[in-house]
C-alpha cells in the first residue's frame, strides 16, 4: 500500500447486502475506501454510502466517556468503573424488586453478532428475561414468521450470486436500486443477459423505470394482486401442479380463497389494469428461474406476515422455489439484522431458531450459560411502551437502537420512556433515545471492533477493526460482560473470536463456521460441520424445513389497512428512505457527501395533486395526520400517484413516525408504518 | 533512448532508485486475492497484472483526502507521500497522468501541492500485451503503450525489457545499459497491437446522442464509483470536517446532484440528464478519458463507458 | 507571506474593518487586504469566514489596501459571515477572475442594465467610465443598494434610471421589472451593455438587448457559477469547455451563446 497508509478488509456498516471493501488508514484515522475486485458480492462496486461510510467514524459528536444522570437531571462524565457499577446495581435492584420480567432488552442490527450474543445471554441469562427484540421487529418481523411458516426458514432462499442467472425478477416492494444498490447491480446484469423485470409499487421507483412491465398499487393492497397473479396462473394452466402435490399442503384451502381474486376484483381492490396483471402473472409463472425480491412495502403492514405467506404460495404454485435462482428473497435492511434474527434478538426463540420450550434445548443452553433461558415468551419491541405504560416493564437496556425515532407513533414512546425507572443506552453518537437515558454508555462504532456480520443472503463474514475508537468508547460486548460480571455472572471472554465460538457451539446452522474459515471469504449458513461449504439456496429439490418437509399455503385475503383516506384526511402517506441516507441519519447524516445529497426532508406528491393544492417544488408544506403534524418540503414528482404523497424518517427535523400509526401485524407484531391517512396543507410564508 | 535489459537489470534500476530516497512500489496480490501496490522490490513480473482497480497513481498526486490548511492560522498543510518509484503502472494511467499534469501544472494557476508531490514520483510504466477487461484504451490512444506520462517505459520482448526513457533522471539511470533495436520493438508493438480492440474513434466524442444519454441517466445511481476511480477525474471540494481546524480538499463528483447545487438549494443541473452530459462534456468533450474501463467495472448501474460504446457503436 | 503565494488554494488572513447594512440581509463587509490595488473590475476574491468553505465574492469596490464585498445572506457560510463583527479575523485569496473588457468599454457609450445585487459586481466599471447609463432594478426601494452614490453619479453627468418589482409608501418612481426601461432608444444611443444581477433578470436583459438591436459581442455578462477554487482546477464552474472562475466570471453573450450549445451538444 502507499507509504504510511494500510489497507483492512471489511464489511460495510449500512445494507444487508454485504460488500466488502478496503479501509484505507493513516495516521490512526479512516482516509477513504478501496473496493474490492475479488469479492463475489460487491465485485469493485460500491453504492455512495458504501464509498464514504468511513466519514462518520471520525466524526466530533461521538459519545466518548460514560455518562449518568445527574440529580438536576443532566448527563454528568464519570469513569468506566463508576457507570459500570451504578448500571450493575440498578438493574439487580430492580430484578430483584420486581423480577426478572421487569427489565427489557433492545439489541441492535447494527452491531456484530458477537455484541448480539453476549446481549442475548446476558439477557436471558444474566437477567432472566426473555423481553428481547431488536429493528428487524420493525422490517422483516412479518418475513421470519412468515416465511418460517411457509419454508421453514425466515431468509432468503438464494444467494445474491444466483440473480445474474434468473430469467424473470420480480421486486415488490423494495426500492432496490436506492437502498440494496449492489443487489440491484446484479440485476442490472440479470437484464443485460436478457432477463425480464416486473416491478409492483405504488411508487415509480428507478427499477420502474426500467422495468418491463410496472404495476402500480394502491398502498396496503398487496394481498389482492398476489392472489390475482395466482388466481390468473391457476387459471391459465401455467401452476406447477406436480411440485405442489409433491412437497407442498394446503394448496385446496389456498385456492378456495384465491379463486375470488380474479383480474377484475384485483382491479377494483389495487387499481392495476386487469390486461397488465394477467401479462404480469404470465411472464413470471412461464419463466423456468424467477425470482421475487421484497422487502418494507410487503414487510410493514398490518397484514405483513400475510403478505409474506401470499408471496411464498405465488412461488409455491409456480414451483419457483428450491432452484439456483429461483426462490423468495426478502432483502434485509440492516448489514447485521439477519445475523441478529439467527442469534434471537427476538423473544420467543434462542440462537439458531432453537425452540426456548425444548427440553434438550434448554439443557445445552444451560450447560454453557449456568442456568436455563425462560421458557416464557417476551414482549417485542412495540409492544414495550404499553407495557411501560401499564408498570410491567421498568427497565429497559438498549444497545445501539434509536426507538425514539424508528418507532411508529413517537408521542406515545416518548411518553413511556419518561415513565421508565431506568433507561441504559449504549451508542455512538447522541440519539433522541439517549435524552431520556439514565446511563449513556459510549460503544466502539463499526471500524473499531473486529467481529462478523450476517448479510441479506446468510453470509456470515469477517468485520475487522481498522482503528482505535475516540477516548473511552468500549466495544459493547465487553460493556455488557463488564455489567454481567458485576452481577455475578462471568463470561471470560477475552476476544470476539471466542464469543464466535460459543455461540457457534450452541447454534447448528453456524456450527461449521469458525473465524479461521471465513477470513477470506464469507460462508452461507446453515453451514453444519467444518467440511461443510455452507448454503447458497435453500429449499433444494423442494425439501422444506418444516416438520413435514412440505412446503405450507395459507389462505389470505384482502383486508383494508387500519386507516384509509377520508374526507379529512385525504391522502395516502408511505413512508420509507431515501438512498444516501440511513434509518433515523445518525450515521448518514453525519457523512457530508451524503447530507449534500439530501440535506433537508422532502414530500414527495404527484404533480396533479400539487397544483389542485397550488404548491410547487421547493415550498413548505405541513402534513398531519390524527396523531401530529410535520413540516417539509413539497417534491413535485410522479414517482407517486395522485393521491399518495410519500417522506422518509431519516430528518429530526421531521419526524415523519409523529404520523405513523402504532397498529401492529397480530403475528409479527411489526407496525403499520406503510399507510396512515393524512392531510396536506401549504405553508404560507411572511415575506 | 531505447535500452534492453534483463529482468536483473530491471531490479537494479528499482535498487538504485531506492538508494536515491524512493520508496518503490509494485504490482502484488494481496491475500484477498486484489491487486494492491507492495513496497519494495520485487522478484518477478506478475504476467497476470491487469491493472489496480484503484487509481494509485492519481491517489498519489492529488489524494482523496489531503488538508490544506489550518482554520486557525491560515497555515498551509503538506501531505505527502514521501518519493515515490512507481514501477508497473499500466500506460492508461501513465497517460492519465499526463492529463492531470497539463491540467494542474500548464494553466493560469499551477497547484502546488500537486506539483511538489509529481516532483517526487517516478513513474516506470510497463507495456499492456493483452487487453484488460471493459478496456478499450488503443481506441483513446492511452494504450497498450503510453506515449506520455511515464519516466521508464518498459516492454516485455523476447525475455527481455526494453526501456524508453521519458525524462532526464530516466536517461540518466539507464545510460550505461546496451542499446535495443527499434525496429524489432517496433515489430512487437504492431504485433501486440492487433491483440487490442479498436473502435471508431469519431463516435467517441461529444455530444452523446441523446437515447444513449437518456439510457445512461435512467440506469445511474449516482454512486460515484465511474469518477472515484476514473484516473483523470480530479474535480474536488474544500471543506471543513466537522471538528477539525482544517480545511481539506477533497475529490468532488459530477454525477452527485449535490455537485451542482448552489446555496440556495436550486441546482444549475436538476436532472440526471443533464448531469451525464456534464460529465460526457468532460470525458469525451474535452478529452479526459483513456479508456482504461475501470468506470464499467465499478458501475453498479452497467451503464458507464462500456454501455456508451456498445450503444453508439450498436454492437460493431 | 511567500509560502502562501505558493499554495493557490490557500487564504491570506485579513481584517474586516466595518460592515454596512444595505438591505435586508445585504451588507457590505469593508476587509483590509494588502492586494487590494491588484484588483480589476469585475474580478472576485475567494472569503473564508474561519470555518466551513470559501466562497466567491465580487469586490465591488477598493480603497487604499481595503476591498469592499456586498453581500447577501443565502446559505451557510454567508449566514457564518453576517455572524461576524469588525476587526475578525476573515481569509482572503485573489482577485481572480476576467475583468469587463474596460479598455473596450471606454471606447463608448455604455449601457448598464443591473438587477439587484448585481449592482455590486459592476460598480467599479461604472464609477470608472465617463459616459455611462445605469438601468437598475430591485425587489423594492428597500434593495436599491448604495444609495447614496446616486446623487454623485447623476452630477457626473451619468443617466441613472431605477425601478422596483413592487411599489410601496417611500417610492414614487417607476415600477416594473428592470426591462420595462428598456426601449430602441435607449439601447441605439449606447455601444456597449454589461448585464449583471440574478440569473433569470440576465436571461431576459440580454435577450431583450439583442432584440433591440445590440450585438451579442458587444453585449457583456457575468457568471457566478458556483465557482469553489477560483483559479481553475476544481471543476464545479465549468460550462462547456470554459472554467467561468479563469475563462470568465465576464463573458460576451456571444460567448455564453457558444458555451451553452457546447454544453447541449450542438457543437462538436
Amino acid at each position: 500500500m502507499l507509504p504510511g497508509e494500510r489497507l483492512v478488509l471489511t464489511t460495510c456498516v449500512w445494507c444487508g447486502t454485504g460488500c466488502q471493501f478496503y479501509l484505507r488508514v493513516r495516521d490512526n484515522r479512516l482516509v477513504g475506501v478501496v473496493p474490492s475486485r475479488s469479492h463475489p458480492i460487491s465485485r469493485g462496486r460500491l453504492c455512495l454510502k458504501g464509498w464514504k461510510s468511513f466519514q462518520f467514524v471520525h466524526h466530533p459528536d461521538r459519545l466518548k466517556y460514560p455518562m449518568i444522570r445527574n440529580s438536576k437531571g443532566q448527563l454528568e462524565r464519570v469513569s468506566w468503573e463508576e457507570a459500570l457499577d451504578y448500571v450493575a446495581g440498578r438493574l439487580m435492584e430492580i430484578k430483584r424488586k420486581y423480577g426478572p420480567e421487569a427489565i427489557a432488552v433492545f439489541g441492535s442490527a447494527k452491531c456484530t453478532n458477537e455484541d448480539n450474543y453476549v446481549l442475548v445471554r446476558f439477557a436471558r441469562a444474566t437477567i432472566g428475561t426473555d423481553h428481547v427484540d431488536h429493528c428487524a421487529r420493525l422490517c422483516h418481523a412479518s418475513t421470519v414468521a412468515g416465511l418460517a411458516r411457509s419454508f421453514g426458514s425466515g431468509a432468503m432462499t438464494n444467494s445474491i450470486d444466483e440473480i445474474e442467472d434468473a430469467e424473470v425478477i420480480l421486486i415488490t416492494g423494495s426500492n432496490t436500486s436506492e437502498q440494496h444498490p449492489v443487489i440491484a447491480s446484479h440485476m442490472m446484469r440479470a437484464l443485460n443477459r436478457g432477463a425480464r423485470l416486473i416491478v409492483v409499487d405504488p411508487r415509480r421507483i428507478p427499477m420502474a423505470r426500467i422495468a418491463h412491465i410496472h404495476l402500480s398499487h394502491r398502498p396496503g393492497t398487496d394481498i389482492a394482486w398476489i392472489n390475482g397473479f395466482i388466481n390468473v396462473i391457476v387459471n391459465e394452466g401455467l401452476a406447477d401442479m406436480d411440485f405442489v402435490r409433491n412437497h407442498t399442503t394446503g394448496f385446496e384451502e389456498m385456492w378456495e380463497v384465491a379463486k375470488e381474486y380474479t383480474p377484475d376484483v384485483v382491479e377494483s381492490i389495487t387499481g392495476i389494469p386487469k390486461e397488465d396483471l394477467i401479462r404480469a402473472a404470465r411472464m413470471y409463472a412461464s419463466a423456468e428461474k424467477a425470482m421475487i425480491f421484497y422487502a418494507m412495502g410487503i414487510t410493514q403492514h398490518v397484514t405483513g406476515t400475510h403478505n409474506v405467506f401470499a408471496l411464498a404460495n405465488l412461488a409455491m404454485v409456480t414451483g419457483h422455489i428450491g432452484k439456483p435462482s429461483t426462490g423468495v428473497n426478502p432483502l434485509r435492511g440492516q448489514n447485521n439484522v439477519q445475523g441478529a434474527s439467527d442469534l434471537a434478538v427476538v423473544p420467543g426463540k434462542l440462537p439458531g431458531y432453537q425452540d426456548p420450550t425444548d427440553p434438550e434445548v434448554r439443557r445445552k443452553f444451560a450447560r454453557v450459560w449456568g442456568v436455563e433461558p425462560p421458557a416464557w415468551k417476551g414482549f417485542a419491541s412495540t409492544q414495550v411502551s404499553d407495557a411501560i405504560m401499564d408498570g410491567t416493564v421498568k427497565a429497559v437496556y438498549i444497545m445501539g437502537e434509536n426507538p425514539v425515532r424508528s418507532h411508529p407513533d413517537i408521542r406515545h414512546i416518548e411518553e413511556a420512556f419518561e415513565n421508565l425507572e431506568f433507561l441504559v443506552v449504549q451508542d455512538i453518537f447522541p440519539t433522541e433515545t439517549t435524552k431520556f437515558a439514565h446511563v449513556v454508555l459510549p460503544a466502539t462504532a463499526w471500524g473499531e471492533k473486529d467481529g462478523t456480520f450476517t448479510n441479506t443472503d446468510r453470509r456470515v463474514q469477517r468485520v475487522r477493526r481498522a482503528v482505535a475508537p475516540p477516548a473511552e468508547a468500549r466495544d459493547d460486548w465487553w460493556i455488557i460482560q463488564e455489567v454481567a460480571r458485576r452481577m455475578g455472572d462471568d463470561y471470560g471472554f477475552e476476544d470476539p473470536s471466542q464469543i464466535f465460538d460459543e455461540m457457534a457451539s450452541l447454534m447448528p446452522i453456524y456450527s461449521g463456521i469458525s473465524y479461521d474459515r471465513i477470513e477470506r471469504e464469507g460462508i452461507p449458513w446453515p453451514c453444519p460441520s467444518p467440511d461443510h461449504p455452507g448454503t447458497p439456496y435453500l429449499h433444494r429439490d423442494g425439501k422444506f424445513n418444516t416438520p413435514d418437509g412440505r412446503g405450507r399455503f395459507f389462505p389470505v385475503r384482502h383486508v383494508d389497512p387500519p386507516e384509509l383516506p377520508d374526507e379529512e384526511y385525504p391522502f395516502y402517506l408511505t413512508t420509507g428512505r431515501v438512498g444516501v441516507h440511513w434509518h433515523t441519519g445518525s450515521m448518514s447524516r453525519r457523512i457530508h457527501y451524503l447530507e449534500r445529497e439530501v440535506p433537508e426532508p422532502f414530500v414527495e406528491i404527484n404533480p396533479e395533486d400539487a397544483r389542485t393544492l397550488g404548491v410547487r417544488t421547493g415550498d413548505r408544506i405541513r402534513v398531519c395526520s390524527r396523531r401530529g403534524c410535520v413540516e417539509a418540503k413539497a417534491l413535485v414528482t410522479d414517482t407517486v400517484s395522485r393521491g399518495v404523497v410519500f417522506s422518509t424518517f431519516h430528518f429530526e427535523e421531521a419526524p415523519i413516525n409523529l404520523l405513523t400509526i402504532n397498529v401492529l401485524d397480530p403475528i409479527a407484531l411489526i407496525p403499520e408504518l406503510k399507510v396512515s391517512a393524512v392531510r396536506i396543507e401549504k405553508v404560507e410564508r411572511n415575506a | 533512448m531505447l535500452k534492453r535489459l534483463t529482468w536483473e537489470q530491471v531490479r537494479d534500476v528499482l535498487r538504485n532508485l531506492e538508494g536515491m530516497g524512493y520508496t518503490v512500489l509494485h504490482p502484488a496480490k494481496n491475500e484477498f486475492g486484489d491487486w494492491i501496490p507492495r513496497q519494495g522490490i520485487p522478484e518477478r513480473w506478475p504476467e497476470d497484472f491487469p491493472n489496480y482497480l484503484f487509481p494509485f497513481l492519481r491517489e498519489i498526486v492529488l489524494p482523496s483526502t489531503e488538508p490544506v490548511f489550518d482554520t486557525a492560522d491560515y497555515r498551509p498543510i503538506f501531505h505527502t507521500y514521501g518519493k515515490i518509484a512507481f514501477f508497473g503502472a499500466r500506460p492508461c494511467d501513465a497517460t492519465a497522468l499526463a492529463y492531470t499534469d497539463a491540467f494542474y501544472l500548464e494553466r493560469l494557476f499551477r497547484d502546488k501541492h500537486y506539483e511538489k508531490r509529481r516532483k517526487d514520483l517516478f513513474v516506470i510504466s510497463v507495456a499492456c500485451t493483452r487487453p484488460c477487461e471493459n478496456s478499450f484504451c488503443r481506441t483513446m490512444g492511452a494504450g497498450p503503450f503510453a506515449g506520455k506520462g511515464f519516466d521508464i517505459q518498459l516492454y516485455p520482448v523476447e525475455g527481455l525489457w526494453y526501456a524508453e526513457a521519458g525524462s532526464d533522471a530516466a536517461r540518466e539511470l539507464l545510460r550505461d545499459y546496451p542499446d535495443a533495436d527499434a525496429g524489432r520493438l517496433e515489430e512487437w508493438r504492431k504485433k501486440v497491437l492487433e491483440r487490442f480492440p479498436l473502435y471508431d474513434r469519431t463516435k467517441l466524442r461529444y455530444p452523446v446522442p441523446s437515447p444513449v444519454r437518456d439510457f445512461l441517466s435512467d440506469r445511474c445511481f449516482s454512486c460515484g464509483g465511474c469518477i472515484w476511480l476514473c484516473p483523470t477525474c480530479t474535480c474536488y471540494n474544500e471543506r471543513q470536517p466537522a471538528g477539525l481546524n482544517v480545511v481539506v480538499r477533497e475529490q468532488d463528483a459530477c454525477l452527485l446532484s449535490g455537485y451542482h447545487r448552489l446555496a440556495k438549494g436550486a441546482s444549475l443541473r436538476p436532472t440526471m440528464k443533464e448531469m451525464m452530459g456534464f460529465r460526457y462534456e468532460c470525458k469525451l468533450g474535452i478529452g479526459f478519458c483513456t479508456g482504461c474501463g475501470r468506470c464499467s467495472t465499478t458501475c453498479i448501474g452497467y451503464a458507464a463507458m462500456d454501455a456508451y460504446l456498445e450503444k453508439t457503436l450498436g454492437g460493431e | 507571506m511567500k509560502l502562501h503565494l505558493n499554495f493557490v488554494n490557500v487564504p491570506l488572513p485579513a481584517r474586516i474593518v466595518s460592515i454596512v447594512d444595505e438591505a435586508p440581509d445585504i451588507k457590505t463587509f469593508v476587509i483590509r487586504y494588502d492586494r487590494s490595488a491588484q484588483v480589476l473590475p469585475g474580478q472576485f476574491v475567494m472569503l473564508f469566514p474561519g470555518r466551513l468553505w470559501e466562497i466567491p465574492i465580487s469586490v465591488a469596490w477598493t480603497g487604499d489596501e481595503e476591498i469592499a464585498l456586498t453581500i447577501a445572506r443565502v446559505g451557510k457560510v454567508t449566514s457564518a459571515l453576517f455572524q461576524m463583527n469588525v476587526g475578525d479575523k476573515i481569509g482572503v485569496r485573489g482577485p481572480y477572475g476576467r475583468p469587463w473588457p474596460m479598455d473596450l468599454l471606454r471606447d463608448g457609450r455604455v449601457l448598464f442594465v443591473i438587477g439587484g445585487l448585481g449592482l455590486a459586481p459592476v460598480l467599479m466599471a461604472f464609477e470608472q467610465l465617463n459616459k455611462a447609463t445605469l438601468v437598475y432594478g430591485a425587489r423594492s426601494s428597500r434593495f436599491l443598494l448604495y444609495r447614496d452614490r446616486y446623487d454623485r453619479w447623476k452630477r457626473e453627468g451619468k443617466e441613472v434610471l431605477l425601478t422596483v418589482d413592487r411599489a410601496s409608501e417611500e417610492w414614487d418612481g417607476h415600477v416594473g421589472v428592470v426591462t420595462t426601461l428598456l426601449d430602441e432608444e435607449i439601447v441605439s444611443s449606447h455601444d456597449y451593455a454589461v448585464v449583471a444581477g440574478p440569473p433569470i433578470m440576465m436571461k431576459f436583459a440580454s435577450e431583450m438587448l439583442e432584440k433591440l438591436g445590440m450585438e451579442s459581442d458587444r453585449i457583456f455578462l457575468t457568471l457566478e457559477n458556483h465557482m469553489k477554487c477560483g483559479v481553475g482546477l476544481c471543476g464545479h464552474c465549468r460550462v462547456g469547455d470554459k472554467y467561468v472562475c479563469v475563462d470568465g466570471p465576464v463573458f460576451s453573450l456571444k460567448e455564453i451563446r457558444r458555451l451553452e450549445e457546447w454544453a447541449a451538444g450542438e457543437v462538436i
